[in-house]
């Protein structure tokens, strides 16, 4: 069975059509990336994914759950892991706090008054620290992180959630070009080790097709191409879409 | 009758709109939440009076004497503008709050000491006098002309907003203060420019409300938290929903002293909170932007470094061992201190961790006060134990409302339902005794002396403030911040702020019932002013004075406010004037409060 | 000098006190003194300037008991806790030996249960609440002006003579104003059988939204109207009155109203013909007062306001009774200062064993306007004892 399944997915916004009818699926340990020209409804599609805007129509299932409709709250504790294009973490803790306050929410341990949260799950979040590569800064401030690092313990904290599904939003935005392959190979690791199903949007093309499994091309809020890298590259409309105007104008 | 008091709610909206007028479009741009606002509207007043009153009494030189006086105002504000508010557009916007109080009380002094403790009418023109009759009732002239005033102001500041490059800029930094920087507009001239126009705004609105009225001492504090309303209801920023608030408040107000007469003290408050509730942007309003430099400003909670717990323990044991050397008074000033540290720890327990700041905390206080003070007959001193368990029920009903909001808005909320239960307490006369309060709440025989009432509150509120930074460092607390940190995350990881905000509302109302309790025992008797908008600016001065970002601040905060006050008290007339040149200058010194400060200067070249 | 001279002597009270001797250098007297001047200017300035005229008096006559008086002040602010602290700091640090003073009822009241709780002598200045010396009274606790009670007493006569048949009333929404209102109905209605009371306002201590409140008494169509409203509130509810002309062909009877800090702003708006109480300044003849006002005026170069008044009779009061008591202990003072007779600027006053409430009275008389100021005319002295409700009643309301 497929980790996440979506059918005839809907939504418009004052009678603009921003998402018709999308489906497809993602299996464990894949690597789905969503792409589009701007406006083709990635935004959209993407954040009725996550829980953030309430579909028209279609369903979203994770497993075997209808989770259609359903906040981001409910999403994160049914294992659905997420990083966000511009870097959302908890300023004001340490790195491992950061891992160490996921990890309390995803073993329900915050309604707790007393004990120290200092010695919860320290261990843990050591270890995921280390997975990514941040060990050494796991006493920094959150808050004067480099824009990488950052990116780097947001992966952190979505792992913390034991996800099953990790949807990553532009994860790459804002990084410099060494960083961002870097990252991406970070997440496919996790994909292969872990079996996470990962769906993410990017606008770097270079990162889109040198680490998806798979690629979904959107344009005006329906899919019109689905398929692997040299797939994608091959496919007349995916070309006309992106390079439509380049095409027209620089043409024959 | 009808129409009567309809015109009169109109006129009455008129000069409240001017002040509000200004109070939000100095907000809209700079971002600076103006208590002072109502002081310019005070000095328009006076300055009106003395110009007005050497004046001929003409309508022609009426006009140009309100002009004169507006263009007054102005100037002050540019002097204020420049002088002190420029300093603290980066300092958090709470902070600011705080500075632009110290200058309320300056200027209040100032105006006693300019223009004594009398209130001084405008002798009355015969025009002013002059009355229409309209279906057979007298209006008086002047209502209709203040009628008018209210949508001409508002046509000419939308005209000026919309057809001069000036307007264009001031709303373009309205919506992105940065991008209009980065246009190579001079922002200093810009906002001082705001600024002059506001005050400008709020000085007339004062000078034009002396026919009706009197200047008097008491229009900063009346005004200011009507034209807070007023932007609050209208939606921060909005100068239409400014003028649509004042005209609800105005007429619902004219018309509530008719059929609610006992009312008059909460009508305006009912009003807001109704807003709020159903829109929690007010009436014209969008969603408010994170609160400006906040986000910026915070910094890793650390647990205390061995030097910082020497202190603290150090500081406890002399407070401890006091009674055996402290005089009778000191020590009820000691009692004092420790109710003010935790009335302040719970309070920076929801505005600092929580990030809900508020204005209405003496709410809680207030109800824990009465709960003791009534329990005190049937069980004595047992009635402690009723007061946090009173509070944070009554907190948990009206948090359920107030944690859907967030920022300025949340905190007129809570203001709004301070007021309702301090009317509530100050009406109830058969149950609470009104303003008389309730007298003989004194302690059981067994704490009654002085000594033992000391250490008895001292470790229920050294106690109770440990017991809320235990809070801060465990789960729940972390969760807390975190959920103020980035409630986009905080959803992510499967947190449920609403409800983690809600606990830490209660969990601070209880805190603060229980310091209220404690302090009706040691002052014997309990009043409404318990939940007086004083007692919660008092909270918000210690804790702010302290700093909201560290878990000590609202501890040293207490201390040194309480000992600040009492201290002015005694040896000064001018007490006002010496507090508020005390914060506006701690202010400066201390941007991050006290606490915070010396945080930062302990950090300094230190790998953070 | 002279003038000053006397009326030192007669407001200080030495004369009828034999047991005066000499001040031989001994520690003076401490009173603790607690006041709302920050809150209540108008008032207690004026208020201030009188008990300070009266202290310099009675040290430039020698003092009492042998010693000279200390008057240690402090500001409450207008808040009941303040007050209560700072009536500890005064007890406990300055060692006074009493208390006194206060404006506001409530703080008032709050003092008194200091005073009965720490069993220390306070005596009361201006807070009119009724409750102060009798549903809340003790033995440690007196008052000197005249209360709600008395005041509503003295206006209710002339206010049966109006023979009007609707009334309204405009009130401050506090004890002092709720309990004005509540006596006024009280003895009206058994004065003149039938009156009607048909709306009442309450608008709130320094609020009023004057228009809509005479807008909303005018609906009522009243015969007259009991005002209870005083400063900046009178001054509002006066002038939308005029222009609305709420005040034409009804009679008013207005309590405090002709005191000269509430007259004075009213100007030449003031209305003429209310029935009011107060303190007639610039009309008064007698010997006890032109000297009280001679001695004011040299001093502080103006003229006296009712605050003045109550705050040099309050000394007056106090020095009365230290003398009566022989010594400054408390229980001593606390029986000594009953029956203790006093000089006022008004006349002779005595503090009444019963309840412990002083017989200073006050002018009640019209409202007139003089050269475009407010002046109080066909006024008459009503001495408080014969504002007071009978000793039977008196010991229902009052606990033992």
């Amino acid at each position: 069975m497929s980790i996440l399944a979506v059918n005839g997915l809907r939504k418009s916004f004052g009678g603009v059509q921003a998402v018709a009818g999308v489906g497809f699926a993602v299996e464990e340990g894949e690597m789905l990336a969503l792409i589009g020209p701007n406006g083709a409804g990635k935004s959209t599609c993407f954040n009725m994914l996550n829980g953030q805007i309430r579909p028209d129509g279609g369903s979203i299932r994770l497993g075997a759950t209808d989770i259609t409709g359903l906040p981001p709250r409910r999403l994160a504790r049914m294992g659905v892991g997420r990083t966000f294009q511009i870097t959302a973490t908890f300023a004001s803790m340490t790195v491992r706090e950061n891992v160490q306050m996921a990890l309390l929410a995803h073993h329900r341990g915050i309604w707790r008054f007393l004990r120290p949260a200092a010695a919860e799950h320290r261990d843990e979040a050591d270890r995921l620290l280390a997975r990514i590569g941040m060990a050494e800064q796991a006493e920094r401030a959150a808050g004067i992180l480099a824009y990488g690092d950052l990116k780097r313990l947001e992966l952190a904290i979505a792992l913390a959630g034991q996800p099953r599904l990790l949807l990553m939003d532009e994860p790459t935005a804002g990084m410099a070009p060494a960083e961002r392959v870097a990252l991406m190979q970070l997440a496919r690791g996790l994909a292969t080790s872990e079996r996470i199903a990962i769906l993410f949007t990017e606008h770097d093309m270079d990162v889109v097709f040198g680490t998806a499994d798979r690629i979904l091309v959107l344009n005006r809020g329906e899919l019109i191409a689905e398929g692997s890298a040299d797939a994608i590259r091959a496919n007349p409309r995916v070309r006309e879409v992106y390079l439509g105007s380049g095409a027209t104008t620089g043409g024959h | 009758m009808l129409l009567v008091q309809l015109l009169t709610g109109l006129s009455s909206a008129a000069s409240l709109f001017l002040v509000a007028a200004g109070l939000t479009v100095i907000f809209g741009v700079t971002r600076v939440v103006n208590f002072s606002h109502g002081s310019l509207t005070m000095l328009g007043a006076y300055i009106g009076w003395s110009v007005l009153t050497r004046l001929p009494r003409g309508p022609e030189w009426f006009v140009l004497g309100i002009v004169l006086t507006g263009l007054a105002t102005a100037a002050i504000g540019v002097v204020l503008e420049t002088l002190l508010l420029r300093r603290i557009y980066r300092a958090p916007e709470l902070l600011q709050l705080l500075f632009t109080f110290g200058i309320v009380l300056v200027v209040q002094d100032a105006a006693l000491w300019i223009w004594g403790a009398n209130d001084l009418p405008l002798p009355r023109a015969p025009w002013l006098r002059a009355f229409v009759v309209i279906a057979g009732e007298r209006v008086p002239q002047y209502d209709l002309i203040l009628i008018a005033v209210g949508p001409l102001v508002l046509g000419a500041l939308w005209l000026l907003f919309t057809r001069t490059r000036w307007g264009i800029l001031v709303r373009a930094a309205t919506q992105d203060r940065d991008m209009v920087a980065a246009l190579g507009v001079d922002q200093k001239r810009l906002f001082t420019s705001v600024f002059a126009l506001g005050a400008g705004l709020a000085g007339i609105g004062g000078a034009l409300a002396l026919p009706d009225a009197s200047a008097n001492l008491q229009i900063d504090l009346n005004i200011i938290t009507d034209a807070f309303v007023v932007v609050v209801v209208g939606g921060l920023g909005s100068l239409p929903g400014a003028f649509l608030a004042s005209v609800m408040i105005g007429v619902l107000q004219s018309f509530g002293i008719v059929l609610i007469p006992q009312g008059t003290l909460v009508i305006v408050f009912v009003i807001m909170a109704g807003v709020l509730v159903v829109r929690p942007n007010g009436l014209l309003g969008t969603a408010p932007s994170a609160v400006h430099g906040e986000a910026a400003s915070f910094a890793p909670i650390r647990p205390a470094v061995p030097l910082l717990r020497w202190i603290g323990g150090a500081g406890l044991a002399i407070a401890a061992l006091a009674p055996l050397v402290a005089g009778p008074f000191a020590l009820s000033v000691l009692t004092e201190m420790a109710i003010a540290v935790l009335f302040a720890a719970s309070l920076h327990f929801m505005m600092g961790p929580g990030g809900m700041a508020s204005f209405g905390h003496a709410a809680w206080f207030g109800i824990g006060a009465y709960a003791a003070a009534f329990a005190v007959k049937g069980a004595g001193m047992g009635g402690l134990v009723l007061a946090p368990i009173v509070a944070g029920l009554a907190a948990a009903l009206f948090g359920w409302f107030v944690v859907r909001l967030s920022g300025v808005y949340l905190a007129m909320l809570t203001l709004a339902f301070a007021q309702i239960v301090w009317a509530a307490m100050f009406q109830a006369v058969d149950l609470t005794g009104g303003d008389n309060g309730i007298l003989g709440v004194w302690p059981a025989p067994w704490a009654a002396d002085r000594r033992v009432f000391y250490w008895l509150t001292l470790a229920l509120c050294v106690g109770g403030a440990l017991l809320l930074r235990r809070i801060l460092y465990a789960p729940f607390g972390y969760a807390l911040r975190a959920a103020r940190d980035s409630a986009l995350r905080a959803e992510a990881i499967g947190l449920d702020a609403g409800r983690l905000r809600l606990a830490a509302f209660v969990i601070a109302g209880a805190a603060a019932g229980l310091a209220g309790g404690l302090s009706a025992f040691s002052k014997g008797s309990v009043f409404p002013g318990f939940v007086s908008i004083a007692r919660s600016v008092d909270g918000l001065l210690m804790v702010l004075l302290g700093g909201v970002q560290t878990i000590a601040g609202p501890i040293i905060g207490a201390i040194a406010y309480t000992g600040l006050f009492d201290l002015l008290l005694l040896v000064t007339d001018f007490w006002r004037a010496a507090l508020g040149m005390a914060i506006v200058v701690l202010v400066l010194a201390f941007p991050h409060g006290i606490a915070g400060t010396l945080h930062r200067a302990w950090l300094r070249g230190r790998p953070a | 000098m002279t003038l000053t001279r006397r009326s030192a002597l007669a407001a200080a009270g030495l004369l009828a006190a034999p047991a005066i001797v000499r001040a031989q250098g001994n520690t003076p007297i401490r009173i603790g003194e607690i006041n709302s001047y920050t809150a209540a200017p108008a008032f207690t300035l004026p208020y201030r300037n009188g008990w300070q005229l009266a202290v310099e008096q009675v040290n430039a006559a020698g003092g009492v008991l042998g010693r000279k008086i200390e008057v240690i002040s402090r500001d409450d602010a207008g808040r009941p806790p303040d007050a209560i602290r700072l009536a500890g700091e005064l007890l406990d640090d300055q060692k006074v030996d009493l208390f006194a003073g206060s404006f506001l009822s409530n703080i008032g009241l709050a003092l008194s249960d200091v005073a009965k709780q720490r069993k220390k002598l306070f005596v009361g200045g201006e807070p009119l609440t009724d409750a102060m010396v009798w549903e809340a009274g003790h033995r440690y606790c007196y008052r000197l002006r005249p209360s709600t009670y008395m005041q509503a007493a003295m206006l209710v006569d002339d206010a049966a003579k109006l023979n009007a048949k609707r009334w309204v009333t405009v009130s401050p929404n506090y004890e002092y104003g709720q309990s004005v209102v509540k006596w006024f109905k009280l003895m009206l209605a058994k004065k003149q059988p039938g009156v009607e009371f048909v709306a009442e306002q309450w608008p709130a201590l320094g609020k009023i939204d004057a228009g809509a409140t005479v807008a909303a008494l005018a609906a009522a169509k009243p015969d007259a109207i009991l005002n209870a409203t005083f400063g900046p509130d009178l001054t509002n509810f006066v002038r939308q009155g005029n222009t609305r002309g709420l005040f034409e062909g009804r009679g008013v009877v207005s309590v405090l109203t002709g005191e000269p800090e509430y007259l004075g702003p009213l100007a030449d708006e003031t209305p003429e013909g209310w029935i009011v109480t107060g303190y007639p300044v610039e009309s008064l003849t007698d010997p006890a007062n032109t000297a009280f006002i001679a001695a004011y005026k040299a001093r502080f170069n103006e003229l006296p306001k009712m605050g003045s008044v109550v705050g040099h009779a309050l000394i007056s009061s106090i020095v009365a009774g230290i003398a009566k008591a022989g010594s400054v202990d408390t229980e001593k003072m606390a029986d000594g200062f009953a029956g203790a007779s006093f000089d006022t600027p008004f006349g002779k006053a005595a503090w009444r064993a019963q309840d412990h409430q002083g017989t200073l009275g006050t002018y009640v008389g019209k409202t007139a306007l003089k050269d475009g100021k407010g002046v109080m005319v066909n006024w008459r002295y009503v001495d408080g004892a014969a504002a007071l409700p009978s000793d039977d009643e008196v010991k229902k309301m009052r606990p033992a």
